[in-house]
């Protein structure tokens, strides 16, 4: 069986080691999640004050989420926030193809970051990786742990301190429990480097990143009580394919968004275009509904939204709030989180309240098909 | 005793590795171009599990699995592509026929590989093929609404096959299968 406590007392043991007769500094980004956080908080546990924990803002942060996550860490290690938001956002405004917006933000990132380590004048750094992020990458597994490698994308020869490499996330979660960081941080959901970039689907622009931020506050305010392992909205045009209303053979109507998102179908990659589930001829019960999304298995499109609100869409003006929930417990696979429809039509009454929001709809695609994000 | 993991790309290889080592054994993946007297020289039993590939036009590019199939004596576990490829390879036909997400697999027969599992699972797929008709020396031993063949036994060979996913923490009882294959290599 697994011993946090063990293994916590093996990581900083290992870490002090291994820097044993170094005087350089450390950098660990921390970006509130769990995985970051915690590998920076063993590190600083490990080595003191020549470690500089910071958060790099990328201005596609949460409502306060710099703030809350230094005031959280505040017993444990001093945060320092650095603002790069206009950086990022100059370099990412109107680009729309998700994998682009995803290598710009990658590049931003390590650019901004290699400033950080020059200004602060360190050689080492502290990683988040955990095993199923670099397990997949190697042909061959050796059951190796160095905690430590070369990174050859910065100016200067800067070397990576992964304390957590073999490990898997419901491990880092008791870690962090063990160590003592705050309840919020190791129960919290997961959230992406690129933040709320990738939830504002398609093509970024500052009013619908903010129509996101507002809608995502507000879904995390309800939703917070059944506890799904992630919950968000996500924002794209209220913009259809085609302006007629398709059906298929039992008797569901669907709409066909122009807005595209990504999924995985038999370990491959999708990038297609979302369907609008609308009406349904008969009665269904609420299971019925979170099946839907198994009618369109042979149809090419990325996932099923199902309408809540309102009933008409589509003239392309304002933004349409999709509303995604799932359980899982190690993210590799996650079930569409079982929501009573009143509860959706009460979150869907507050997103309408958003100046520029068209439609409301929920995610009712589990992973696979879907990835859990949007791109 | 330790386990091969043949990885052709799949996103779920670490998920088996973490169940092969859950069941207190060693586990080591590794790439398709390892020469086959390696493979039986270094491993107990053989896992074969998922990646992008299409069977059967991508075959030429699974390195030396598809030569070392059909001719090892050591237990053979496929899983969701591997599965598929080792029906062609003994004669199975496969074709279109997708799952995502959940589908119930009814389990007819348990033979060695499913035992446990019966009458049925909730399981997890992710497939845009399938097997259409099994290979003869097989039989069939579950099935979902959609897809006939979810799971093979070989009729004489300890080689055994799945079209769901028993590794990711949504299938049912998947750890089973892994606890069951592994008894199998123990013998």
């Amino acid at each position: 069986m697994f011993d946090p406590r063990e293994a916590a007392r093996k990581i900083i043991e290992d870490i002090r080691d291994t820097l044993k007769g170094v005087d350089d500094c450390i950098v660990a980004a921390v970006s509130g999640g769990v995985d970051s956080t915690t590998a920076s908080a063993l590190t600083y546990l490990a080595l003191g004050d020549r470690v500089h924990p910071i958060f790099i803002d990328t201005g596609f942060m949460r409502k306060n989420e710099p703030q809350l996550v230094r005031e959280s860490l505040r017993d444990i290690m001093p945060l320092e926030i650095y603002n790069y938001s206009e950086r990022f956002y100059s370099e990412l405004l109107n680009k729309d193809d998700a994998e682009v917006k995803r290598k710009i933000f990658r590049g931003v990132f390590y650019r901004v970051l290699d400033e950080v380590l020059a200004r602060l004048e360190c050689g080492y750094m502290v990683q988040g990786t955990i095993a199923p992020d670099w397990i997949e990458t190697l042909g061959g597994i050796k059951t190796q742990h160095n905690i430590i490698g070369d990174l050859n994308i910065f100016r200067r020869r800067v070397k990576v301190i992964e304390p957590l490499r073999n490990l898997y996330k419901d491990q880092v979660r008791l870690i962090a429990r063990e160590i003592g960081l705050p309840e919020k941080i190791w129960r919290r959901q997961p959230f992406p480097g690129p933040g709320l970039l990738i939830r504002t689907v398609g093509r970024l622009e500052l009013d619908k990143l903010n129509i996101v931020r507002e809608a995502t506050d507000i879904v995390e305010e309800i939703l917070r009580e059944y506890s799904p392992s992630q919950y968000f909205a996500a924002a794209w045009e209220d913009a259809y394919l085609d302006n007629s209303i398709a059906s298929l053979d039992s008797g569901i109507e669907y709409r066909v968004f122009k807005a595209r998102a990504t999924g995985v179908r038999g370990d491959s990659r999708v990038y297609s275009h979302m369907v609008l589930v609308t009406g349904l001829s008969g009665s269904h019960d609420l299971y019925d509904l979170y099946s839907l999304y198994k009618r369109f298995e042979d149809k090419p499109y990325s996932r099923s939204i199902l309408n809540i609100a309102p009933s008409e869409h589509g003239d392309g003006q304002g933004y349409f709030i999709s509303i995604r929930s799932v359980d899982t417990v190690d993210f590799m696979t996650a079930e569409v989180t079982r929501i009573d429809m009143g509860v959706l039509e009460e979150i869907s009454e507050r997103l309408l309240r958003i100046k520029g929001v068209a439609g409301v709809g929920f995610d009712i695609t589990p992973k696979p098909p879907a990835t859990i994000e949007y791109e | 005793m330790k386990v091969g993991i043949v990885n052709f790309g799949g996103q779920y290889n670490h998920l088996i590795y973490r169940r092969v080592l859950e069941q207190g054994v060693e586990a080591e993946l590794f790439g398709p171009e390892v020469p086959a007297e390696d493979i039986d020289r270094s491993y107990d039993c053989v896992i074969v599990s998922g990646g992008p590939q299409n069977i059967p036009e991508d075959i030429a590019r699974m390195g030396t699995i598809p030569r070392y199939i059909p001719n090892t004596y050591k237990p053979i576990l496929g899983i969701c592509l591997g599965h598929q490829l080792i029906s062609y390879l003994y004669g199975g036909e496969i074709g279109l026929g997708s799952e995502f997400g959940v589908s119930i697999v009814y389990v007819d027969h348990e033979d060695h590989i499913l035992r446990g599992l019966k009458p049925k699972i909730r399981a997890w797929e992710s497939h845009n093929r399938s097997v259409i008709n099994p290979p003869r020396n097989f039989d069939v031993l579950a099935r979902s609404d959609k897809i006939r063949v979810q799971a093979l036994a070989h009729r004489r060979k300890p080689i055994y096959t799945v079209q769901f996913h028993p590794e990711v923490t949504h299938t049912e009882k998947g750890d089973l299968v892994f606890k069951n294959f592994i008894a199998i290599c123990r013998r």
